[in-house]
């Protein structure tokens, strides 16, 4: 599955027709969502890729779709893909999907998942870079750090 | 005439006269009149007037609907209203008795009865069209109406209508009105955007799950109020969502027929009680928890004999009791009809209540669709004469102009600074209703204290407010605080810190120039009260002079940027309230001459 969904994935960035990306994007989404049952680690890290390959409004939707279906599940947990915490918060900024996800964990998981993003070179040609690298610097700027004392 | 045999507007009017039994003459006047301006026609000869103009079906059953609309938004929140007062009563079956006139008999129903009419005053004004969107345009239109990730930006003070109207929440399943805007595309768009989004909060009109669940939906309307002045990012993007998507239409004879249904409704026909009611409960609502509404043998009565509806338990040990149509002697009265006592709609009584001067406010309701000058400002003196210590404050469904308060100030200038008339208090002009329920808080000598409350979320909050501006002057960031025993705490530059075990309030520094940030920031709060504003030091100052003054504040993972609301001038700009009973944030964002909290 998880080759299944590479090559999906491969195939956004080739696609020139916003037609076909939504309706690849769509195909995805139950295979993403299946995906966490086998392997919460690749699914996380499958999901990251999937976002950084789709223009930001679409993946809005997507990850939305595909993150409350995993929440739905009893099995479901932020950490459950262990050092792919990151991934999954990465899709979640770089979605606008930040609401999703509990503002303690986002609290622990950020500094590490900000830090790949923040000079903007991984975001590099994909679509809207400049707006996910905005993203990005606003919440390098703007999350709270807690009392300087 | 049937429904499906109707072919023009005329033939939908005769219906609606005889199925529905209008009183053209008194009662139903004003929706005519009504009808008639929606349509740009004259509304003598209106059934004459529908066929000259060639008005079609489909337009005088749009009109219609969109001036019915209001009132299932009133018994949305009347529901909401009854359904709380019911739960904490413990009352099973509440009933509710609208008593109004003695011309008339009292209207008595339960809550069952109610829910029922007021699920189809709900589907029955539905739009007669909407757009079906999939999960995935719904997510795009969702991701359209955020900005920087969960960013709401406002760029003027005119998002003040967005509180609280826009604040979904559980029992709240008719929309707001769409914001206005003057962009004739932009504006069909958004129309498209709540017709979608009302559908979504129906689900009985999806086979599966609605592409937006709730809270979705609440953060389109949010963001829609905020961003709908941003013309060149929303409508690219709304042309290429909406094109190609499916339409869902309803019949048009199914639509007449439910509409029939709508107008022999009892509540229909009592709906000026039903205005009533609603602006009352707006009054009790202001004090949330801490209300306590007087069910007596399962019931909660509006009566024209006077009813004590509901008691505010004030942090000071006193209360507040909220009356009905309370009658109080009074001599000299200019109004008509009025010759020995007043009646007012609605009046908050202080300690103790036998005192005939301790009432503090008194709310008169008006549905009128044009206002009278006479009736209207000699009511506002003869209860401000009468309550010589009440805040006098006219509420009407139409506008009300100015000409109100200056003949208040021509019969009498003494009273009349004491006075307020309010045009256009419906659920579609929520900045109405924040006037109103402004003068409610602003009003009360003391502020509710917290109730402790078992529905108070146990996550806690964290954010920041960046104060910044450009010129000589100096603006302070101020703070109240007041936790869950009422006890109040202030964090300004005075008092730079306040701390609970966890929680904590810290200015960053007491900035006393432009060009740099000054910056509040709290965090780990939790059961706790924040009111934040902003002050222009000094003599004379006001926070215009202070040259392009900005906020931007995070609380939790919403930011919003703030300007004070354009053309005013004072030294205090209040900002948001943060927590309260419903864990909520409350965009405030008005210049005030006075500090905007009671200090103690």
């Amino acid at each position: 599955m998880a080759d299944d969904l590479s090559q999906l994935i491969g195939r956004l960035r080739t696609l020139p027709e916003s037609r076909e990306v939504r309706s690849l994007a769509e195909s995805m989404v139950p295979r993403l969502i299946d995906y966490w049952d086998k392997h919460p680690h690749s699914a996380m890290e499958l999901l990251e890729c999937a976002v950084r390959e789709m223009p930001l409004a679409l993946s809005h939707a997507v990850v939305r779709r595909v993150v409350e279906a995993w929440k739905r599940k009893p099995s479901y947990d932020p950490d459950a893909g262990g050092n792919a915490d990151h991934c999954f918060l990465s899709a979640l900024v770089l979605s606008e999907n930040l609401d999703l996800a509990d503002p303690e964990w986002v609290r622990r998981v950020l500094p590490k998942t900000l830090r790949k993003d923040e000079d903007g070179e991984r975001l590099g040609d994909k679509p809207d870079a400049a707006e996910r690298h905005r993203i990005v610097r606003a919440l390098l700027a703007s999350y709270p750090r807690g009392p300087n004392r | 005439m049937a429904a499906k045999d109707i072919q023009t507007a005329a033939d939908l009017w005769d219906g609606i006269v005889t199925r529905a039994g209008l009183d053209l003459k008194s009662y139903d006047a004003p929706l005519i009149e009504e009808l008639a301006k929606a349509l740009s026609i004259s509304s003598r000869n209106f059934r004459t007037q529908l066929v000259e103009t060639d008005v079609s079906v489909e337009s005088l059953l749009q009109n219609l609907l969109r001036l019915l609309a209001p009132y299932a938004r009133m018994m949305n929140d009347l529901l909401a209203f009854f359904a709380r007062a019911g739960a904490k009563a413990s009352a099973d079956n509440l009933r509710i008795e609208f008593d109004f006139s003695k011309r008339e008999k009292p209207l008595d129903f339960d809550l069952e009865n109610f829910r029922e009419w007021e699920r189809r005053w709900r589907q029955g004004t539905a739009l007669i069209s909407f757009d079906r969107l999939d999960w995935m345009r719904a997510g795009e239109l969702r991701h359209l109406f955020i900005k920087a990730g969960t960013t709401y930006t406002v760029g003027d003070g005119q998002w003040r209508a967005v509180s609280p109207a826009t604040v979904g929440d559980g029992n709240r399943r008719v929309l707001p009105p769409p914001p206005s805007t003057d962009d004739p595309e932009l504006s069909a768009y958004l129309q498209r955007v709540w017709a979608f989004l009302q559908a979504c909060l129906d689900q009985s009109l999806w086979a599966g799950d609605a592409p937006l669940q709730p809270d979705g939906v609440w953060s389109i309307v949010r963001g829609a109020h905020l961003l709908h002045t941003d013309r060149d990012r929303l409508l690219p993007k709304l042309r290429e969502i909406f094109t190609g998507a499916e339409q869902s239409t309803r019949p048009i004879p199914a639509v007449i027929e439910e509409l029939f249904e709508l107008l022999n409704l009892p509540i229909w026909k009592r709906r000026s009680d039903l205005y009533s009611a609603w602006v009352g409960t707006r009054v009790i609502d202001v004090y949330g928890d801490d209300a306590r509404v007087h069910v007596v043998d399962r019931k909660i009565v509006f009566s024209f004999k006077g009813t004590h509806l509901a008691t505010v338990r004030l942090r000071d040990g006193n209360n507040l009791a909220i009356w009905c149509e309370v009658r109080a002697p009074a001599r000299n009265l200019l109004g008509k009809g009025r010759s020995k006592a007043i009646q007012p709609d609605f009046v908050v009584k202080a300690d103790p209540a036998s005192d005939p001067n301790s009432t503090v406010l008194v709310v008169e309701c008006k549905q009128y669709l044009r206002q009278s000058v006479k009736n209207f400002s000699e009511a506002i003196v003869d209860y401000a004469r009468t309550h010589r210590n009440a805040k006098v404050v006219l509420v009407n469904y139409g506008p009300v102009t100015e000409a109100i308060q200056r003949q208040v100030e021509t019969l009498d200038r003494e009273i009349a600074p004491r006075t307020l008339a309010i045009g256009d208090l419906h659920p579609d002009s929520p900045r109405a209703v924040e006037k109103l329920t402004n003068v409610v808080r602003m009003l009360i000598p003391t502020t509710p204290a917290l109730a402790a409350s078992k529905s108070q979320s146990s996550s806690t909050w964290t954010g920041m407010a960046r104060l910044t501006w450009t010129d000589d002057a100096d603006l302070d960031l101020h703070c109240r605080i007041e936790t869950r025993d009422g006890t109040q705490y202030y964090v300004d530059y005075r008092q730079q810190e306040w701390s609970d075990g966890n929680a904590s309030i810290w200015l960053e520094e007491d900035v006393r120039t432009g060009g740099s940030s000054e910056i509040l920031r709290w965090e780990n709060l939790s059961d706790v009260h924040l009111e934040i504003a902003v002050h222009a030091f000094g003599d004379q100052q006001t926070i215009a002079a202070a040259g392009n003054a900005r906020v931007e504040l995070s609380v939790s993972n919403v930011q919003l940027h703030l300007e004070p609301p354009p053309a005013q001038s004072a030294p205090w700009w209040s900002l948001i309230s943060l927590g309260s009973r419903q864990n909520e944030l409350r965009v405030l964002n008005m210049l005030l001459e006075e500090v905007p909290w009671q200090t103690t």
